[in-house]
């Protein structure tokens, strides 16, 4: 069963009278519930544009796009931003935090949209950010924290909902090794717990640790590999 | 979920806590404005409607006026004594028209003659003193009351007798060493001993009676006759009643007596317009009108100001919607729907404006207080009396100007494109 399919799709940018961008030109594949892909390409290839489609953030300009078994063209906005509040996470490259948010506010902002009381939304807060190891930092505001803390921050907020679907788009560009190093084990540790996972990334080492790796390169897939074995113990 | 909001917008305004009093300020100084001008207009108001009730809510006054012309002496040739002297007002015949059942209910009349020029007590002279014949029942109609001794009696008229009773400043200044009571003093001199001293606030006709001096009608008439010279002009007046106090009964409407006695005293004195008549509670009424007309107006000065507090907090907010657009993006990717974001600005800014209607209100009522302290130190002032209904209503017109102009900051943040907001930066 797909947790996410396309069909022919295409985004087209028309902004006044100059010609149209094509971001993406006509891209097909599913990703079975479960899978942990990455994306590659070079930059400008269309991959954050590809993102920001599965995330229910933007629509095609055409072609299909199945979420769940649900034709996401036939949804509403209103129902857009609730499938985006619980069936997907979004983890980013620049963390996106609120800064004026302490660390567990900003965890519980998605629980603030689908109406959880207080009470429960500290909860459940508390216990996201234990899951990544930040149960120390609860009232720090994201400035007093690091890059690899403010993105573990991040990650908590993504999985605080318990979505199905997880989404990063080069969540370590911002990150040293280090750092990356033990979002990565994050990540795997999730998936690991059923997740399906899609993560954009420019590093070849990371690529080779998903069971599935998508090339795109003009708005079109180049390649679409698998290394082969799942780490899912 | 609105309480959420709530909260969020207070925490919100807290972490801008400088900003957000800077931007409700106007919306402060509009409401602290309106509270005090309401609150002063009330005191004013009520000041005013407290000396006209001074002359007697059911009373109607009736004043004898010297015309304009009659002050003119003939040219050229020394004027006789007769000629200088200008006879005018009300006459006893007036009176008595007055007091018939046809133009009645009147519970009584009550005249006030000014007599004498000079007030004595031994060599020295009281210049601010003013004598006045008059009736036993003035204290019926007019707020006087004793300190010390009696008032008049009819005995005093009617055996003529020169008694007196003074008000409490002339009595303290005629005799500041000895009991008033019994003491004598002279005017234009005639002698005359003090049976009865006034209270501080006791009032004849709207005045203070502080330097008054009431001797009986009969007596005045009797010895210091019809005219008063003027001894500096050597000009005087011939007046039978120079004023009549007429006080109508609880159950009677003053306005309709009123009506009839002004068809009584026009008969005789419509050409000359030497007859005043007032009613103190046709000016209560007068003064309500112009109360409200100054109410209308200070409302659309308020609106005014509440309007640029509005379009300020506007201002602001706009900007706020762009500062926060990344921020907004991301509370789109977290699941919230337009409707949310739009619901959070909006609330915000109400919060904020509400919040500065609390303040201005909170200024509006210390405001009040310092005027009212202050009306404690000079007479010119009234004091300031906030009333709870325009207190709740410029606190709840900030409100509404909050809900109307955040509206538009609201929708700007409510279009954003997800996709486009969190590429901001
Ligand atoms: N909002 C936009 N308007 C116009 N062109 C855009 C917009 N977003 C992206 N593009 C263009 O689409 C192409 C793909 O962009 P993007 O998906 O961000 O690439 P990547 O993430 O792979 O670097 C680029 O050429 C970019 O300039
Ligand atoms: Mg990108």
């Amino acid at each position: 069963m797909y947790a996410a399919r396309l069909q022919s799709v295409t985004r087209s940018y028309q902004r006044g009278t100059a010609p149209a961008v094509h971001a993406l030109r006509g891209v097909s594949f599913g990703i079975p519930a479960g899978q942990y892909l990455a994306i590659m390409g070079p930059s400008g290839c269309g991959k954050s544009t590809l993102m920001n489609l599965l995330g229910c953030l933007d629509r095609p300009t055409s072609g299909t796009y199945e979420l769940h078994g649900q034709q996401v063209a036939e949804l509403d906005d209103t129902e857009l931003s609730r499938v985006r509040g619980r069936q997907i996470g979004f983890v980013f490259q620049s963390f996106n935090l609120i800064p004026q948010l302490t660390i567990r506010e900003n965890v519980e902002v998605p629980l603030f949209y689908q109406g959880v009381p207080a009470a429960a939304r500290r909860a459940r807060a508390e216990a996201a950010l234990r899951s990544v190891g930040l149960e120390t930092r609860l009232t720090h505001l994201p400035s007093e924290l690091s890059g690899g803390q403010m993105q573990r921050t991040a990650i908590a907020r993504a999985i605080v909902t318990d979505p199905a679907i997880l989404m990063a788009d080069e969540p370590c560009g911002n990150l040293d090794s280090a750092a990356s190093a033990g979002i990565l084990a994050l990540f795997e540790q999730l998936h690991a717990s059923g997740r399906t996972l899609i993560m954009v990334t420019h590093d070849e080492g990371i690529a080779k640790r998903c069971q599935r790796v998508l090339r795109l390169r003009d708005g079109r897939v180049e390649s679409d590999s698998l290394p082969g074995v799942s780490h899912a113990a | 979920m609105l309480l959420d909001f709530f909260r969020l917008s207070l925490n919100n305004l807290w972490r801008h806590r400088a900003r957000s009093l800077l931007t409700a300020l106007g919306i402060i100084i509009g409401v602290a404005a309106v509270v005090c001008m309401a609150g002063y207009g009330e005191g004013s108001k009520r000041a005013e409607i407290a000396s006209i009730q001074a002359l007697g809510a059911r009373n109607i006054l009736l004043t004898s006026v010297k015309p304009p012309l009659s002050s003119v002496t003939p040219d050229g040739n020394e004027p006789s004594k007769a000629s200088r002297i200008a006879a005018y007002g009300l006459t006893d015949l007036d009176v008595l028209r007055i007091l018939t059942p046809e133009v009645g209910p009147i519970e009584r009349a009550v005249p006030m003659q000014r007599v004498g020029s000079f007030v004595y007590c031994g060599p020295l002279q009281f210049p601010q003193a003013q004598a006045w014949g008059t009736l036993p029942e003035l204290p019926q109609v007019t707020p006087i009351t004793l300190e010390r001794g009696r008032f008049l009696c009819d005995t005093d008229g009617r055996m003529l007798k020169n008694v007196a009773v003074l008000g409490d400043a002339l009595a303290a200044q005629l005799f500041p060493l000895q009991d008033p009571l019994g003491g004598c003093f002279e005017i234009d001199g005639q002698s005359f001993s003090v049976v009865g001293v006034l209270s501080a606030d006791s009032r004849a006709a709207g005045e203070p009676t502080h330097f008054a001096a009431y001797l009986p009608l009969e007596t005045a008439r009797a010895r210091f006759g019809r005219a008063r010279m003027d001894p500096n002009t050597d000009t005087g007046d011939q007046v039978e009643v120079e004023r009549l106090i007429v006080r109508v009964p609880e159950n009677a409407d003053p306005s309709e007596v009123t009506g009839r006695i002004r068809r009584v005293v026009d008969y005789a004195h419509a050409a000359s317009k030497d007859v005043d008549i007032r009613v103190p509670m046709e000016l209560i009424r007068q003064k309500e009108h112009a109360r409200r007309i100054f109410t209308v107006l200070m409302v659309l000065i308020a609106g005014l100001s509440l309007l640029v507090g509005g379009i300020g907090i506007m201002n602001i907010m706009l900007a706020s919607v762009v500062e926060r657009t990344r921020e907004i993006g991301v509370r789109r990717a977290l699941g919230a729907t337009r409707r949310q974001i739009g619901a959070q600005f909006l609330i915000e800014t109400t919060t904020l404006s509400g919040i500065g209607g609390v303040l201005g209100v909170a200024l509006g009522l210390l405001g009040c207080g310092i005027i009212t302290w202050l009306s404690g130190k000079v007479g010119w002032l009234n004091p300031a009396i906030p009333e709870p209904v325009p207190v709740l209503v410029s606190f709840a017109v900030s409100t509404g100007v909050g809900i109307l102009f955040g509206m538009y900051p609201a929708l700007r943040a409510a279009a954003q494109d997800p996709v486009v907001a969190l590429r901001h930066d």
